[in-house]
């Protein structure tokens, strides 16, 4: 087939300017959309969007914003206009607030700020693990569906205005009044509303420190620094920077293996053994801050207080998840020790124990890095490092656990596609979805590094509960009351760990003498 | 259909319908007993103690529970009373009592919701294929290394292409093991059935070894990585639960045992290389063959163990090393009749992607298989028929083409395939899927998957929605454009009686028998759907007002639209998609005729489908033509295409890109992606103006990635596929598609207004299964595509200087270090691969002349790269070498790569 070619007839600059000028109406009519109902306008048309529409509410504004959103410098106009608004109509605020916890100083700053300026704020939790009933999603005729961590305004309960963020992480703004997107977000904020923690009230929370918001704020950073920091490692002989790299994000939306799975375990045993006097504490391998918080958040608990020194130590092959440590710990205004080291290395063990025995040591599903062989090195590290009668609160995945799907079958709720590591990808982006503005890296790039974690992750089978019993029996370990499996969502299928704690007989001298 | 009863359940059935539990347990009890392998005091591997209890329990439902033991330990397991009730009423599945223990052992849980599904039998391969391989086997450094590995107490997976003998060396093992009184349970996992359930059957039916020890062999594990998982946790549970010693030795590609040592878990296997080039080098060894023979039969062999010994067989009846004629005269020699002639194409091109034909689905062709088997051209395995090597199913498909005419007369071996994975059911679907995903090739694994698993899991899913609402609602809500996509999506995922409610209703509805009308006609009214086109128009006024005084391109305000020639037009195009693509069953030859004259008679005068501002109406017309297996070679297609390229200035609706001319009902972006798509299914070959409108499309993500697009989106999936023939840019898009779709079957988020609303299930699932089969059939060509492509054979001369003794004086004659050895490997296998794919993008159903001549310039540049590549050593011509420097830069054009030339020979020390 030939293609038409002819030479274009010379045109004057004027209608030059007047083609420019036709191709941006074709834009428009492009971008705007014909539909009478509704419009869409550019991000960057904001304040013309603000300033047109603000002067047209009536009587009532309902504005639901994420809080990390909230106080930008850019958006002092738009906060002037509504302050405005808010002297002539009622102007309702609704922070989304990731993560279960909503007390603290910033955004209680930020109510008491929009109060000052007459208008009605308040501030719902919304959880990033899409688990239980607070958890990021709301529901709309009778359907659960995604709370969309952007902003959406309802005016007099009939026009929406919402954001509408592209792949691209650029906004634009779509105004409609269109009954079913009135109607659906009117839902969405009743539904929330209904969230609304009530002053006084116990909170209920889940065990352990809450870390979201944290962990929003260090998850790019650990992104980032991954392919520098990051070298050989216990997860990678090579570089592990494929691993520490995905792992926040993948925490911040709870699909890997941390002690949050045993929340509850973790708690009560450290709390327990901090109790019970335990000061020098080493955390024996860390993917990142987790295992430490768990271990600050039991020392505060059981003693009131956070000193600025402690004698917490932190040892891992890898460089990344140390800087996390200690990044954590200044955050809460104290400080730890950490070790770059190889905890397999008798050498290494010898340099720690130097300082003095431990009385607990700490790891997290770390075992299951090792082979066999390997990891009765370190048992009998742990043995050699703590003092007799010192203790070891571990979890050890358990693989005859793994509860593979049956790819003949219907894949259940969960197993919702049959490849495993697609399905965990998608999982992620499922959770991830809503909160694409709220994440400094863009989702499609997540996505790729999560699928490439969860092609690469490995974990050595070290037998049954009975076979890690009898590993640490013979380290001169005995396993304390409350050996326990239990049964958790797992990373890509549905696993068992045996958390288990273990105490180092009075008359052990360590296996290594 | 009612399921006859299974066989093994005498005592149950002998109760009647409906037993109450207790009986049922008990006559359970009865038939499980009777099945065991127990007498004149054998006993099993895994032995089932004859006190299998019954109990009754309201917490986990009734059952019968069985206690099994081996030397080393002994477990209990529980069949579900709802699960002895679905084995033993089901006969399809082929569930014995004994099957279902294995089952329940192998870690099934036999929950209410369990279904029974067939389990494949592990065998041994017949005498006859074990006297075979013993002919074939020679020992090798591999077959040496695999002897020390397992000796060392290891689990081994020998790895290695196609024909180099991985087989044989694995039976030849089995056999002295079975010779020193082991047990050996052997699992071709090319049958999607095996699995872990066989392994147990087979304990539970063979004998207690003598030694205790048991060797349990799993053939082509790549053939199905989706199971690998459960069986490799099946077999540790043997080992903690029974105390069994059990040894693995499997059989795989490389690229599938990089997976399972990278694998979460870690699987302990020692990976051995089996080199067909090195047995071959043993089994000429043997031989009377001169050299000039033996080189002959390797470059014929071409790394086949079995070509070799086949061709040294042939030898002494023909006196010469035979031609790969002679060989294709070999494997199908005695073939008498059209029957034998297909029974055997047919087969041969499932044996080239190493399928197999189960006998079950052998229907019309089961005779004569039987006679072929007879003649000893077929083999029957483990319930199955099979051809042999894959080399040997691509020399018998490729005499089939030339002498029988096969391609015309019973399909292409690509349809063929790919009816085979159709009919084969899900099991054979999904093992496919997943091989295609995870590997590249036998060699090398896929760095990220292409999604086609999941596309399928997803597209099951919803062609489940589709067929429960279709059920509900056959003519959808009186909505055409619905009805058909879910029609089409229907019937690609294999629901042929929904189609046929859809056509029962769609069929009475709309109307163009008469030969003399313009367009087709609704019967009772207009369907629902027209009134979106009332709403289309109004969007016209609205895009008109925005774009002021003057017209819009095509120069009609949308006053002047008749609305309903507009939607009769694209009615034309839906139906002829319709029925062009009906299940065969259903397929109507004069209604596609009628329907093809009527989009004669509508096309105004310059090609166009009305109206000329809407040029998504042209488009869908040419993709209803195109469903209806029309090309550029008819002359509706070819003046609507000619239409559809032709620029605006010369009153065409192409401006780079096609507008929608509808406002922002339909965006521009679709509307590009429609007309695309309809262009390259046409036959239209990637013209600059198509590239431009490709690179415009590409370039606009942002706005068919946007939530609630999903339409544009696939729509432009669909379109890049066709565009540029690889899913390398449609697999990172195929993920937000899937996560829409999944949240819109979960929650249903129905906006009555848009009517992307109103159609978006249907024809996205429509589109999904084309995509899927789009890059199946892509991918299956890349990983096997030049197989496909082929003419006569004609023997490679093989130069002399391969056999001749080279003087030590030569002045060509080079050293090439191990480094520089190993680059001018690599770039041999770069041009391999490139060779490959640039075959597989030329191949399909439209070949022109120009593509039939590439191919056939790649096959020969194949075959000379081949006969360098059996010259390429550490002591090397300098001339070859630049052959291949010269074939690299032709072919692999800018990527070829320098690589380092080799330095003339220094004088070696004169031996002391």
């Amino acid at each position: 087939m030939a293609e038409p070619s002819s030479t274009p007839e010379r045109m004057t600059p004027a209608e030059l300017i007047e083609r420019a000028r036709r191709a941006n109406l074709f834009f428009r009519a492009s971008y705007e959309g014909t539909d009478t109902q509704s419009v869409r306008l550019p991000g960057a048309a904001v304040d013309e969007l603000i300033q047109g529409l603000a002067s047209g509410v009536h009587s009532e504004l309902c504005q639901i914003v994420p809080y990390s959103t909230a106080g930008r410098p850019a958006d002092l106009f738009t906060r002037a206009v509504f302050r405005q608004l808010a002297q002539r109509a009622t102007v309702r605020r609704m922070y989304l607030v990731p993560g279960e916890d909503v007390s603290g100083g910033d955004i209680d700053r930020q109510l008491a700020e929009d109060r000052a300026n007459d208008l009605h704020p308040v501030k719902v939790p919304v959880r990033l693990d899409g688990k239980t009933t607070h958890d990021g999603k709301a529901t709309y005729d009778g359907k659960t569906v995604q709370v969309p961590m952007t902003d959406m305004w309802l005016i007099d309960r009939q026009v929406v205005v919402r954001q509408e963020v592209g792949r691209d992480g650029l906004a634009s703004w779509v105004v409609s009044r269109h009954a079913e997107d009135v109607e659906r977000a009117w839902s969405l904020w009743t539904d929330l509303m209904s969230r609304v923690p009530v002053a006084g009230e116990d909170q209920r929370r889940r065990p352990g420190p809450e870390l979201t918001r944290s962990l929003l704020q260090s998850a790019s950073m650990l992104y980032a620094m991954a392919p520098m920091s990051c070298g050989p490692s216990h997860q990678d002989s090579v570089n592990c920077s494929w691993y520490h790299a995905a792992w926040q994000y993948l925490r911040l939306f709870d699909m890997v293996s941390s002690p949050q799975w045993h929340a509850q375990f973790y708690t009560e045993r450290l709390v327990e053994a901090v109790r019970g006097g335990a000061r020098r504490v080493l955390i024996s391998g860390t993917a990142d801050y987790t295992t430490l918080a768990f271990v600050l958040d039991a020392i505060r608990s059981a003693t009131g207080d956070l000193p600025e020194q402690l004698d917490v130590h932190v040892v891992d092959k890898c460089q990344t998840p140390l800087l996390a440590c200690h990044w954590y710990a200044k955050q809460l205004g104290t400080e730890v020790h950490v070790h770059k080291a190889d905890i397999t290395s008798p050498d290494v063990v010898r340099r720690l124990v130097d300082g003095g025995p431990f009385d607990l040591v700490v790891a997290d599903a770390f075992l299951t890095r090792f082979d066999r062989d390997d990891a009765a090195t370190v048992i009998d590290s742990w043995s050699d490092l703590l003092r007799p009668g010192g203790t070891v609160v571990t979890t050890v995945r358990l693989h005859e656990g793994n509860e593979w799907p049956n790819s003949d079958e219907a894949q259940d709720d969960r197993h919702r596609v049959t490849d495993l590591v697609d399905d965990f990808e998608l999982r992620f982006r499922e959770r991830a979805a809503s909160w694409r503005g709220l994440l400094s890296v863009q989702l499609e790039e997540l996505s790729a590094a999560v699928r490439r974690y969860a092609a690469r992750m490995e974990s050595h089978d070290l037998g049954d509960a009975e076979e890690i019993r009898t590993a640490f029996g013979r380290s001169g370990f005995t396993l304390l009351s409350g050996f326990e499996v239990e049964g958790v969502e797992g990373e890509l299928v549905r696993t068992k760990y045996l958390r288990l704690c273990a105490q180092l007989s009075g008359d052990s001298g360590g296996s290594g003498g | 259909m009612t399921d006859e009863p299974p066989d093994g359940w005498m005592t149950v059935n002998a109760l009647g319908p409906e037993p109450d539990a207790f009986k049922l347990l008990g006559a359970a009890r009865q038939d499980l007993l009777v099945q065991l392998p127990s007498s004149g005091g054998r006993r099993a591997a895994l032995h089932v103690l004859p006190e299998a209890s019954i109990e009754f329990t309201d917490r986990v439902g009734h059952g019968l529970v069985v206690r099994v033991e081996a030397l080393g330990g002994a477990t209990e397991v529980r069949l579900s009373e709802t699960a002895l009730r679905a084995a033993s009423t089901s006969a399809s599945a082929g569930i014995t009592p004994l099957v279902l223990l294995s089952c329940a052992l192998s870690g099934e849980a036999l929950r209410a919701e369990w279904r029974p599904q067939r389990v494949g039998h592990a065998q041994l391969p017949s005498q006859a294929t074990l006297d075979y391989y013993s002919r074939l086997h020679r020992v090798t450094p591999g077959s040496s290394k695999v002897a020390e590995e397992l000796a060392a107490g290891h689990d081994v997976m020998v790895v290695g292409d196609h024909g180099c003998g991985k087989s044989a060396l694995v039976a030849n093992v089995a056999e002295q093991r079975l010779d020193q009184g082991d047990g050996v349970v052997w699992l071709n996992m090319s049958d999607p059935a095996d699995g872990p359930a066989s392994i147990v059957l087979a304990l539970l039916q063979q004998d207690s070894s003598a030694t205790g020890e048991y060797l349990v062999v799993l053939e082509n594990l790549h053939a199905n990585l989706l199971v690998r998982n459960t069986l490799f946790s099946c077999l540790e549970r043997l080992r903690s639960d029974f105390g069994l010693r059990l040894q693995v030795l499997a059989t795989s590609w490389k690229s599938a045992a990089a997976l399972l040592r990278h694998g979460e878990p870690n699987r302990a296997l020692k990976s051995v290389l089996a080199e067909g080039r090195q047995l071959i080098n043993q089994l000429l060894v043997g031989s009377r063959l001169d050299d000039t023979a033996r080189a002959t039969v390797r470059s014929l062999a071409q790394n086949d163990a079995h070509i070799a010994l086949t061709a040294m067989e042939l030898y002494g009846t023909l006196g010469r090393v035979p031609t790969e004629a002679d060989l294709e005269e070999h494997y199908t020699r005695a073939v008498t009749g059209a029957g034998q002639q297909e029974a055997l194409y047919r087969l041969a091109c499932l044996g080239v992607l190493e399928f197999q034909m189960a006998v079950r689905e052998a229907g019309r062709l089961r005779q004569p298989l039987e006679q072929l088997r007879v003649a000893g051209l077929v083999y029957l395995i483990d319930g199955a028929y099979q051809i042999g090597p894959r080399r040997r199913a691509q020399l018998v498909m490729n005499h089939a083409r030339d002498r029988w005419d096969a391609d015309q007369r019973w399909h292409r071996p690509e349809e063929i395939v790919l009816m085979h994975l159709h009919h084969g059911g899900e099991r054979l679907m999904k093992a496919t899927l997943s091989r295609l995903d995870l590997l590249v090739s036998p060699d090398e694994a896929r760095p990220d998957s292409l999604y086609l698993l999941t596309s399928w899991d997803i597209l099951i899913r919803l062609g489940r929605s589709l067929r429960s609402r279709n059920a509900a609602d056959p003519t959808w809500g009186d909505n055409l454009g619905a009805a058909v996509f879910a029609a089409s999506a229907l019937r690609q995922l294999n629901h042929p009686d929904a189609w046929e409610e859809i056509a029962n209703w769609l069929r009475a509805r709309w109307d163009y028998a008469d030969p003399g009308c313009l367009l087709p006609e609704p019967v009772d009214g207009e369907t629902a759907d027209y009134a979106d086109f009332v709403e289309i128009q109004q969007s016209m006024v609205e895009e008109d007002t925005l774009l002021g005084a003057e017209p819009h391109l095509a120069g009609m305000v949308a006053g002047q639209l008749d609305t309903g020639r507009m939607y009769r037009n694209w009615v034309l195009g839906l139906l002829l998609g319709f029925e062009g693509s009906a299940p065969p069953q259903h397929y109507d030859e004069s209604r596609v005729k009628q329907l093809v004259e009527v989009a004669a008679r509508a096309r105004e005068d310059d090609g166009n489908f009305y109206p000329a501002r809407v040029p998504w109406v042209t488009a869908r017309v040419v993709l209803g033509l195109c469903q209806a297996d029309l090309r550029m070679d008819h002359p509706v297609v070819r003046d609507a295409c000619n239409w559809l390229m032709r620029q605006v200035a010369q009153g065409g609706p192409f401006d780079n890109w096609w507008r929608s001319g509808t406002g922002s009902w339909n965006r521009e972006e679709a509307t590009t992606a429609m007309c695309l798509s309809a262009l390259v299914r046409a036959g239209v070959e990637m013209r600059p103006g198509m590239q431009t409108a490709h690179a415009w499309l590409m370039g606009r993500e942002r706005e068919w990635t946007i939530p609630g697009r999903e339409i544009d989106l696939s729509q432009v999936l669909e379109a890049n596929l066709h565009c540029t023939a690889t899913a390398a840019g449609t697999r990172e898009h195929l993920q937000t598609l899937f996560h829409r779709m999944r949240t819109e079957m979960k929650n249903p988020t129905l906006l009555p207004t848009a009517p992307e609303e109103r159609l978006r299930i249907p024809f996205v699932a429509a589109q999904l299964a084309d995509i899927v089969w789009s890059i199946v059939q892509m991918e299956s060509l890349k990983l096997y595509g030049d197989l496909f492509n082929h003419r006569p054979p004609e023997p490679p001369e093989v130069p002399q200087q391969r056999v001749a003794p080279v003087p030590a004086e030569s002045p060509n004659r080079k050293l090439l270090t191990d480094r520089q050895l190993r680059a001018w490997q690599r770039g041999v296998e770069q041009i391999e691969q490139a060779i490959r794919e640039q075959i597989a993008m030329r191949d399909g159903p439209v070949r022109t002349s120009a593509m039939q001549e590439a191919v056939d310039q790649l096959v020969n540049d194949r075959k000379e790269l081949f006969v360098l590549t059996e010259l390429l050593d550490g002591e090397f011509d300098v001339d070859p070498l630049a052959r291949i420097d010269a074939l690299g830069r032709r072919i692999c054009e800018e990527t070829w790569p320098e690589l380092p030339w080799p330095d003339p020979p220094t004088q070696r020390e004169p031996e002391r």
